[in-house]
């Protein structure tokens, strides 16, 4: 049973104020017993601030808010990519994440050498990963171009690639940043629909986009955040019209 | 003694063989890809280098040349690996910032790709050491095999200290100018190029307490046919055994803030 729990949860970035020079840090450490405020310091900025959040199976949540509104962030704490300062986090289920384009991609390497790393990287065998080859040459219409290395890709050529794989195999929980918007109007239809085909395997999708038809179309539960906090979490329509009044007006 | 991240760390080198193998295969693969001789140009420009060093150094030297050529050649060859582990440990992280920033990672997977690919280098550059053997009748015993605990000694070190040095040049981008730096003095100060016993006897400790030395020397020696002292051997052991503790102490408090230093 899949699910995702948050309590509290807070989250501060570590802001580094110019360059952390080995010079520096010797010279608070020096003058530590000296002087009482630090010459030196890094600060810290709020991006989560008390974070209550319940996803069950089923649950396809859409976050929006405006930039900085702590979307990414919410999405890489529930990826365990940042640990949160407190409060509990909760996650049951593997999870599969689509944040940015070039996700453990070796530029190096071919499209099809990428297709199995990335299969590697999720912890599935080599012959699974050969196995849905045919799968994503239908899906990226790349053709001849998986054999070339992926740093000559257009950044939408990537973006199918990258989605293709990491959906080959539906994850219990998926959770996608703001990056399926670079594909074109084509892509973008046809990953909604590959999204819509597997939500019945996928138990549970969160979704950062600033695209309002993706989320009323895909979505059926969507949370608000300005300034790192929830202002508001329920159906999606009310939300958008929420969202539209507070936040859009000008 | 061990903590949880730690442990997890060194657990996830075992669930993760086949990707940092993958990985690390594939940088080998990528960087000769359309090359004819391929991954050999690391034999061929080591051949290169070490045959014309040792022509030139032992004539200037006035050294006797079968001793001292098979000693230059294992040294540059070992040095080579042990220093291009410590210089590329610096960055193995900045290197890796697609993967961390982008999923929940084993910090050991990156290490271990890293030690792969610079294994496979040093296997290459071996093979130019075999004419040598033979041309200077070095010969052949079942000391040679202590080659193989060498290497795992040293590999086990690059799980630890290669870590601590990642986690710290990524925190402090000077760090790794200042590795690079310590590392070209440190090749003059090792007895690569000159024979410890030329040393006076109160300047011994330069080559005594040169830890990279006693590292050089786990490879150096068998590949010379020579076995292993056990004062090498006890320094070694602390120094891997201090490396534990600090990796422990590392992961445990710093680990959770790799990613906002990347």
């Amino acid at each position: 049973m899949s699910s995702i729990e948050l309590h509290n949860v807070c989250l501060d970035y570590i802001i580094q104020n110019g360059t952390p020079s080995i010079k520096q840090t010797l010279a608070k450490f020096l003058q530590a017993p000296l002087k009482k405020e630090p010459s030196v310091h890094n600060s810290t900025f709020r991006a989560l601030n008390n974070i209550n959040l319940s996803i069950k199976k089923g649950d396809r949540v859409g976050l929006i808010g405006s930039n900085g509104a702590g979307k990414s962030s919410l999405l890489r704490v529930l990826a365990k990519i940042y640990q949160p300062n407190s409060g509990n986090i909760e996650v049951n289920g593997n999870i599969s994440s689509l944040f940015n384009l070039n996700v453990g991609m070796n530029q190096e390497a071919t499209g099809y050498e990428n297709i199995v790393n990335l299969c590697l990287l999720k912890g599935f065998s080599k012959s699974q990963a050969l196995s849905i080859i045919p799968d994503i040459e239908e899906f990226t219409e790349l053709g001849k171009f998986l054999n070339a290395p992926v740093r000559t890709y257009s950044s939408g050529m990537q973006m199918k690639l990258v989605f293709s794989i990491l959906t080959a195999f539906p994850p219990e929980i998926l959770l996608i940043d703001e990056v399926i918007g670079v594909g074109d109007a084509r892509f973008r239809q046809k990953s909604l629909d590959r999204l819509i085909k597997f939500a019945d395997h996928c138990h549970l999708i969160v979704l950062a986009t600033h695209s309002n038809e993706m989320i009323k179309e895909y979505c059926n539960k969507v949370v608000v955040l300005n300034k790192g906090e929830i202002v508001f979490s329920g159906e999606p329509q009310p939300a958008i019209d929420f969202y539209n009044q507070k936040f859009v007006v000008c | 003694m061990i903590n949880n991240i730690a442990s997890s760390e060194i657990g996830g080198i075992r669930k993760n063989w086949l990707i940092w193998w993958t990985l690390g295969n594939q940088d080998i693969k990528l960087k000769y890809r359309r090359s004819t001789l391929g991954p050999f140009w690391i034999t061929l420009s080591t051949a290169i280098s070490i045959y014309s060093m040792g022509f030139l150094y032992g004539h200037l030297f006035k050294a006797n040349l079968a001793l001292y050529f098979p000693h230059l050649a294992a040294g540059i060859i070992g040095w080579a690996y042990i220093s291009s582990l410590l210089e590329e440990s610096g960055r193995v992280f900045i290197e890796s910032q697609s993967y961390i920033t982008n999923q929940e990672s084993m910090l050991s997977m990156f290490i271990m790709r890293m030690l792969l690919r610079n294994l496979i280098i040093f296997c290459h550059n071996l093979a130019a050491f075999i004419p040598i053997a033979f041309i200077f009748k070095t010969g052949l015993s079942l000391k040679m095999l202590m080659i193989f605990p060498g290497l795992m000694i040293i590999g086990i070190n690059t799980l630890f200290w290669g870590t601590i040095l990642g986690l710290i040049a990524t925190r402090y981008r000077d760090f790794q100018q200042i590795l690079s730096s310590i590392l070209r003095v440190m090749f003059f100060l090792t007895p690569i190029m000159w024979m410890p016993s030329l040393l006076p006897s109160q300047y011994q400790w330069i080559a005594l307490y040169n830890p990279l030395n006693q590292f050089l020397n786990l490879i150096r020696s068998p590949m010379l046919n020579e076995s292993i002292s056990s004062l090498n051997l006890i320094i070694v052991m602390l120094i891997t055994a201090l490396g534990f503790v600090l990796y422990n102490i590392t992961l445990r408090k710093h680990k959770h803030k790799l990613v906002f230093w990347i």
